[in-house]
């Protein structure tokens, strides 16, 4: 209910939607580096493959090398050489 | 560097864990507020980095998860500092001779002494130490310029006194005052040059040589009345002595005149035939500029001659006195030179050599000096020389005063 109030909000007064939703934030530089802010769990983590869990679905990241650099309850930062970044399952909202 | 010290002053455990559930033992570790750092997997399980905190944090998710925790590694001051505390004693030498050395770098552990050829080096170092300059004293007590003063009063031979301080190692360099050397001869008249003594009158003092003795150059003709400087020498009863203008006025000095006959020669060597290099009478004249070390010539850049003699003059301009315009005028004056092949017959390879022979009797001949008699001898030389000496006998003034 909170959720969809203070998405409504958002929209009508034209807020980005990291600020306004609990949808996670990506960030990715280059190839090498990837910022996930406001993930759940980690599903599945492995030099090849990281699944997240995330309000949005589930985040799969595919690639080489992984290394998860820092991992803090609302942070992920991923090093390696990503090849792909694909959402699954989760509510479309 | 900075990001890379917070994780050694902090601490960090490396760790291995294994089992089924990585994932959600990650997960359990961050519900509980685990930070993971580099964390990576293998074949073998889970490789990460938590810190020293945390580390004891994990043991609820291990649980929960039946995951196997081990240490890999520790890293960061919190172990070394635990290791340094197991060796005490090692740590307790390494501080004592830390601070020992510290103590010692602020002592003075040498005083030696330079430059001292009069003054003997231990009273030298007898006097520093009495003014504190001494070995195994503290460098912060040693008032350098003070005792550098103490030491120019103390000894009269020390012009300067300076105290130069290296480390531990404090020098004294000394710097003697030059005495003038006392005249023994100081008013006498003596020969200035070797030769056979024809008159000798002696006004004051007392007449060393006589009549017809052949003179050494520097023998003493007539020594001076006593004196402080003379003591030996015994004054004639009832002379009185005249001031002497080229000595003080308290020192009386022998007077008199001595003339005699001196003998010069001189021998000269006259090729009849050689290459000589002169000027050939052509020249030329070129100008140009000089910034800095570099050299621009705007006309006659090169020599026009093969052989050649360079005059350079630099006209620099200067506003004031100290700025100097950074430009310069360069003009270069060139002069020809030719090399000349010259032949001489025997009689003027002669004349020649007895010219310069002559020439340098001349310049030893002391002015006013009589010539007498003059000699002038070929000498058997090679086929293509001539060589020529010249003897001349002069009459003149041997008695002369030493250094006036």
């Amino acid at each position: 209910m909170f959720d969809k109030l203070s998405k409504n909000v958002g929209n009508a007064l034209d807020f980005p939607p990291d600020v306004s939703g609990n949808g996670p934030k990506i960030t990715i530089t280059g190839r090498q580096e990837v910022l996930v802010e406001n993930y759940q769990d980690i599903v599945e983590f492995t030099t090849e493959e990281i699944r997240l869990s995330t309000l949005e679905g589930e985040l799969c990241l595919i690639g080489q090398g992984f290394v998860l650099r820092t991992v803090l309850a609302t942070e992920l930062r991923i090093e390696g050489q990503l090849t792909s970044l694909t959402f699954g399952g989760g509510s479309d909202r | 560097m900075l990001v890379k010290f917070g994780p050694f002053w902090n601490g960090r455990i490396i760790f291995a864990a294994r089992g089924n559930q990585l994932a959600r033992f990650v997960n359990e570790g961050i519900r509980d507020g685990i930070v993971f750092f580099k964390t990576q997997k293998s074949e073998r399980g889970l490789k990460a980095q938590v810190s020293i905190a945390d580390f004891k944090r994990l043991r609820r998710a291990a649980r929960l998860t039946h995951t196997r925790v081990h240490i890999l590694a520790k890293y960061g001051w919190p172990f070394i500092a635990l290791r340094w505390w197991r060796r005490k004693t090692l740590m307790a030498g390494i501080l004592i001779i830390g601070l020992t050395l510290v103590a010692l770098s602020q002592m003075v552990l040498s005083v030696k002494v330079a430059g001292n050829n009069m003054i003997p080096e231990e009273q030298l170092l007898q006097s520093a130490e009495n003014l504190g300059l001494k070995i195994w004293v503290w460098q912060k007590d040693v008032d350098t310029r003070k005792i550098a003063k103490a030491l120019v009063e103390e000894f009269p031979d020390a012009a300067w006194v300076g105290i130069d301080q290296q480390g531990t190692q404090i020098t004294i360099n000394v710097k003697e005052k030059i005495r003038p050397i006392v005249q023994t001869e100081r008013g006498n008249l003596v020969a200035n040059r070797t030769g056979i003594l024809h008159e000798l009158m002696v006004i004051q003092g007392t007449a060393l040589v006589h009549e017809g003795e052949t003179v050494k150059a520097g023998q003493v003709l007539i020594e001076a009345p006593a004196s402080l400087d003379n003591a030996s020498a015994q004054p004639k009863p009832g002379v009185v002595s005249k001031p002497n203008p080229t000595l003080p006025q308290a020192i009386p000095a022998a007077k008199g005149f001595a003339r005699g006959r001196v003998w010069y020669t001189a021998e000269a060597t006259v090729p009849l035939s050689e290459e000589k290099i002169q000027e050939s009478g052509q020249s030329a004249k070129g100008w140009g500029i000089k910034i800095s070390d570099r050299v621009i010539m705007i006309t006659t850049p090169e020599s026009p001659f093969e052989q050649v003699t360079k005059e350079v003059k630099t006209h620099t301009y200067s506003l004031g006195r100290n700025w100097h315009f950074p430009v310069e005028i360069l003009s270069v004056d060139y002069k020809e030179l030719e090399t000349v092949h010259l032949t001489r017959t025997k009689e003027e390879a002669r004349q020649v050599a007895e010219k310069q022979a002559r020439d340098e009797i001349s310049s030893k001949i002391s002015p006013g000096a009589g010539i007498i008699e003059e000699h002038v001898r070929i000498l058997a030389g090679s086929a293509d020389t001539e060589r020529v000496r010249v003897e001349t006998e002069t009459y003149e003034d041997l008695a002369v005063y030493p250094n006036p």
